[in-house]
């Protein structure tokens, strides 16, 4: 009787154990895939193979996929299997499977191109250094994995860790700036260059960046200088606007530098000498990084009935 | 010292916007009276709601022996976990319309008017910028 009940009693025990054993894995650092589902395998991707090249699989998109394609508007290429393509790293190697690779390529080229456009357009005067770095900022691995996490691509790509003793160790925001350039890739290849520039400017160039930091220059007073020499104007004067406290603690001292009667820069410090550099600064700014408010860029000329007009060049950095 | 990396930040809306709600799972429970509501909202409304809403991936599971619970999760790595036991369709649909429009950041009292990351058009008040008081 007793031995019955015992045999009887153990299944009963085991199956407790076992869904114990789900909460604890749900408080560890959240991967959630594993985690947020309870007794649901991750929808597997169907494929056939394709009719033309049967070594191709033709990949029926993950639920996951499809949500990230309708997240970022690529429901509207006209080629859904370009889906799991842009997902998919070179690293998961799979017989017929294609890599993100060629899109990567290509969309890395697009986007630098459309933002370097853009800035070169708006800020004719920017000096060449400058431009370079403004925008390695908005296209660089970095930002594009930050990027990729505000797509949401971290629970859609493919690929696979690289073993501990290989030499070279593929990070996570390698896979995730590929992933990314893929996306304006596949737009650029499957819907034409005006539909990636839109996804250019809405994504990447709405994000917010201050230019003032980038533009580095030594010795802001002697670049002033020059600059007005080139310009054939009078020689820069820095002039004491008003000051506080200039025997205290805590002095401000407010300079502007002026070219003849004109006011060119302003800037404050607790010391005449940082009022006078700042005040420099402020000149070279306001003059390199003068916006254009009405601009038509090059792109613009693959619009329909577009009539090309030349944007202005500015001049070139002075040479200090 | 080497400056600190910058990055552009993301403002959403401000070119695209990107719904912030990723995934929704349904988890009922076949027998339970608590989620006689929840499966008739499966039943009925769902699938509606998936098509209406393409960007978010609809998932539903059975728990058994548990109440039905609704769990959105979001591009920021959070969720946010809503139970909806005893209660009529209309109020899941409600429920689900919340965890579907929100962005899986807590609930925050924002305690001043106007929250933005750049500067004001005419500028701060400074004491040497202005003409001296004159009688």
């Amino acid at each position: 009787m007793a031995g019955v009940l015992r045999s009887s009693l153990t299944p009963l025990v085991l199956a407790r154990a076992s869904l114990r054993a789900v909460p604890a894995a749900r408080v560890c650092a959240p991967v959630l895939a594993r985690t947020f589902l309870i007794n649901v395998k991750p929808t597997e991707s169907t494929s056939t193979t394709s009719p033309t090249n049967p070594k191709l699989r033709i990949e029926k998109p993950t639920s996951a996929v499809v949500a990230f394609a309708h997240r970022l508007g690529l429901n509207k290429l006209k080629d859904q299997t370009l889906l799991m393509r842009i997902v998919t790293h070179p690293s998961y190697e799979r017989v017929g499977i294609q890599s993100n690779e060629g899109l990567d390529v290509l969309g890395g080229k697009v986007m630098e191109m459309f933002v370097l456009e853009y800035f070169h357009t708006k800020y004719p005067k920017m000096p060449t250094k400058m431009l370079h770095e403004v925008v390695s900022t908005y296209t660089r691995s970095s930002t594009l994995a930050l990027m990729a996490k505000e797509f949401g691509v971290d629970d859609v790509a493919r690929w696979v860790r690289s073993k501990p003793d290989q030499e070279h160790q593929l990070h996570v925001k390698t896979v995730q700036a590929s992933v990314v350039r893929a996306v304006v890739g596949a737009l650029y290849a499957d819907q034409g260059a005006l539909k990636a520039r839109e996804f250019v400017h809405a994504h990447f160039l709405s994000r917010e960046l201050d230019l003032k930091p980038l533009l580095e220059i030594d010795d802001p007073k002697l670049h002033m200088s020059f600059l007005m020499k080139r310009l054939n104007r009078e020689r820069p004067v820095a002039r004491l606007m008003s000051e506080t406290g200039r025997l205290s603690k805590a002095p401000v001292f407010i300079v502007g530098v002026y070219s003849g009667t004109e006011q060119l820069g302003e800037g404050f410090g607790s010391s005449l000498k940082m009022a006078e550099t700042r005040a420099n600064k402020n000149a070279l700014t306001k003059y390199y990084l003068e916006e254009q408010k009405d601009f038509t860029l090059p792109s613009d000329v693959e619009r329909e009935g577009a009539v090309y007009k030349p944007t202005p060049i500015g001049d070139t950095p002075v040479i200090v | 010292m080497p400056a600190p990396m910058l990055h552009p930040v993301l403002k959403n809306g401000v070119g695209a916007f990107i719904p912030q709600c990723r995934r929704l799972v349904f988890h009922y429970c076949e027998r339970s009276g608590s989620s006689r509501g929840m499966i008739e909202y499966l039943k009925k409304d769902l699938i509606q709601f998936a098509k209406e809403h393409p960007h978010v991936e609809v998932i539903v599971t059975p728990r058994p022996s548990k109440h039905p619970v609704i769990r959105g999760l979001y591009l920021n790595g959070k969720d946010k976990v809503v139970c909806v036991r005893n209660m009529e369709p209309t109020d899941i649909a409600g429920k689900v319309n919340l965890l579907k429009e929100s962005a899986g950041n807590r609930m925050k009292v924002f305690k001043k008017p106007v929250i933005s990351t750049t500067e004001s058009v005419r500028g701060i008040w400074s004491p040497f910028h202005t003409a001296p008081h004159k009688i």
